[in-house]
């Protein structure tokens, strides 16, 4: 009974959380302008409009460049913080780690504000690259945690028995250490290509009119009520869970293989 | 690295420690004033309780750790600032540290791809000693299928694949279950012997040591202890510390009141003993020093008219077993307990139980004299 109870209450909360998407994912297929039950002619009209749009083209476009280039920087980024907690001890440890972990926990809107006056000020605003930079601070802890969990499964002495057999530390990053971390770097390109993609309020901030897909969508959404919506973002939450699956994926199984003999 | 061998003769040591010291942090000191001569083909075991500067010394020699101060020399030329990577000096570590991301063979052959050499030859030279230590066919496997020993043999063929003249060793058997250790102990002498290479061999071990090794090094708290065969470092230990670490031996403190023409008496707690083994010690009357006695020299049951021997009347209060040696407790009139190692044959002869009194006997040669510390 006990259990019965628990499995309920746990479907109930899965069911309030995607129950919004779940809708939105439905009423996509409708023909109607209105969403009203029940469904009467199925159809990809939606779909097809904002396609036929070359503002949300051009802003999907947008946030699939911002997102490319932000995973690939915060992940060199995070990557590199991440040994370098791992291999150096040295003074003030302990704070270098925690301001790797701080950005996400400031409320998105004041990152959002602060960025703007920031990098106004460097005259980097209001661009695709002012974005590019604004998600890049966001989404480094996030590959710099995944990066950091792989090396501290590394065994200790792994990197020096490479030098021992004579592998200089640069062939030693190249054959033992970067492939030792792939599948975190892997998993960490998805991840922060998916925040990336997603994040709406610091791109709203410092996008200017370079929009991307999010800001694009709220501007529409602010003027009128269009089904379009629901298309659009039935697409990038399909294309934000893949990526977070195809990450989830890379780790499981590379955990699986290492984890083999233990 | 063949210039320098020009420049070692056979009179250079391959490996010189000239007062090697190693601080941490600047005040933990790990190894002390280190001044040791390793000489070419020998197994040397680097031993003594962790925390005594034995890994620190072993990493010092790999390149990973650098001497604070002093000189380390290979062949007679300092290597102090030489990097790991050029050090050729492979190690086989204690966790193996196999790269788990690669085939066994690509493990092994790890070390040549540093050298340029072509894959080919690589591989076939990997294999050649994956074969020659009976694992040739794990050539494809994952690291993390293989069992500890086959785990062991793969950071050996990694390392000796290299020709290296030193194999660098750290605990390498610690972590293989007791029927493993005795076979790989064996191997690795066998292996030793036929290479004619350096093998050096730190562990916490002392049967591991004396199993294997024709020099054993002993340190504590980052100092050297001693240095020489492990039959001489068993039967004449120069130190309290060594006397404790290696075998079973009796320690009884005293004061030497008379010195003989080959014999000095030393008056200890459990009455006058008499030692004609002062192993290079300049004894005079009055100086106070430890009567060491290895508890397999100490008979049962000797009757009191023997002159050569020291005579104990002590007490039966506890046994051990293992495999077919016993080690017998006793305990003397001031409550100084002493050690008596037995075949066990030889205990069923006696007829001894628990709270007999028995008459302990050793030889005045038997009894061996250090210095008080």
């Amino acid at each position: 009974m006990g259990l019965f109870l628990l499995r309920s209450y746990v479907v109930l909360i899965f069911l309030f959380i995607f129950a919004p998407i779940l809708v939105s994912f439905v009423f996509s297929f409708s023909e109607n302008r209105f969403p009203s039950l029940p469904l009467t002619e199925y159809s990809l009209v939606w779909y097809q409009r904002v396609l036929d749009e070359p503002a949300f083209l051009d802003s999907f476009k947008r946030s699939l460049t911002v997102a490319g280039w932000t995973s690939v920087l915060s992940t060199c980024l995070g990557f590199g913080g991440a040994y370098v907690d791992y291999r150096y001890r040295f003074l003030g440890q302990k704070v270098y780690v925690a301001l790797g972990i701080v950005p996400p926990m400031i409320p998105v809107l004041i990152l959002g504000v602060a960025m703007l006056i920031f990098l106004s000020r460097i005259g980097l605003s209001g661009a695709q690259h002012s974005v590019v930079i604004a998600h890049v601070v966001l989404c480094t802890p996030f590959s710099m945690a995944i990066n950091r969990l792989k090396l501290s499964q590394m065994d200790q002495n792994l990197e020096a028995a490479a030098w021992n057999l004579g592998a200089t530390p640069w062939a030693t990053m190249r054959t033992v250490i970067l492939p030792f971390c792939l599948p975190a770097i892997l998993a960490s390109f998805f991840i922060t290509a998916a925040i990336s993609l997603d994040e709406f309020a610091i791109a709203w901030f410092v996008s200017g009119l370079e929009e991307t897909l999010p800001v694009r969508v709220l501007n529409l959404v602010a003027r009128q009520s269009s089904p379009s919506v629901n298309a659009i973002g039935s697409f990038t939450f399909t294309m934000s869970l893949t990526l977070i699956i195809l990450a989830q994926l890379v780790l499981i199984v590379s955990q699986r293989r290492s984890g083999r003999n233990e | 690295m063949t210039d320098i061998a020009i420049l070692g003769d056979e009179t250079t040591p391959l490996l010189e420690f000239r007062n090697v010291e190693k601080r941490f942090g600047g005040s933990i000191v790990a190894v002390k004033d280190l001044n040791l001569k390793i000489g070419r083909g020998d197994f040397v075991a680097i031993m003594g309780p962790s925390g005594c500067g034995k890994t620190t010394t072993l990493r010092m020699l790999a390149g990973l750790e650098e001497p604070t101060s002093g000189t380390l020399l290979y062949n007679g030329l300092p290597v102090n600032d030489l990097p790991a990577w050029k050090r050729q000096m492979p190690l086989v570590w204690q966790s193996y540290a196999l790269f788990p991301f690669m085939s066994v063979l690509d493990n092994v052959a790890f070390g040549m791809r540093s050298r340029k050499m072509p894959k080919a030859e690589r591989n076939k030279r990997a294999q050649a000693w994956l074969d020659r230590l009976g694992i040739g066919e794990m050539a494809a496997r994952s690291p993390s299928t293989l069992s500890g020993g086959q785990a062991q043999r793969v950071a050996l063929a990694r390392a000796l694949v290299l020709e290296p003249e030193v194999l660098l060793l750290d605990e390498p058997l610690s972590a293989l279950d007791a029927h493993m250790v005795v076979r790989m102990q064996s191997e690795l002498a066998e292996l030793q012997r036929s290479l004619g290479i350096t093998f050096i061999y730190v562990t916490h071990n002392q049967s591991e040591a004396f199993a294997m090794a024709n020099r054993v090094v002993i340190m504590n708290e980052g100092e050297l202890q001693q240095v020489g065969h492990p039959m001489d470092v068993y039967r004449a230990p120069r130190t309290r510390f060594v006397a404790e670490f290696v075998g079973a031996n009796n320690i009884v403190d005293g004061e030497i009141v008379k010195v003989g023409e080959a014999a000095y008496v030393v008056d200890t707690p459990i009455g006058k003993l008499t030692s004609s083994n002062p192993s290079g010690l300049e004894a005079q009357t009055g100086q106070r020093v430890h009567l060491v006695v290895s508890a397999d020299m100490v008979h049962v049951g000797a009757d009191h008219s023997d002159e050569s021997a020291n005579l104990i009347d002590a007490r039966l209060v506890g046994e051990s077993f293992v495999g077919n040696v016993v080690t017998l407790v006793f305990e003397t009139n001031g409550n100084y307990e002493l050690k008596v190692q037995l075949q066990q044959r030889a205990l069923s002869d006696l007829d001894l139980n628990i709270n007999d009194t028995a008459t302990l006997a050793f030889g005045h040669d038997d009894a061996l004299l250090i210095p008080s510390s």
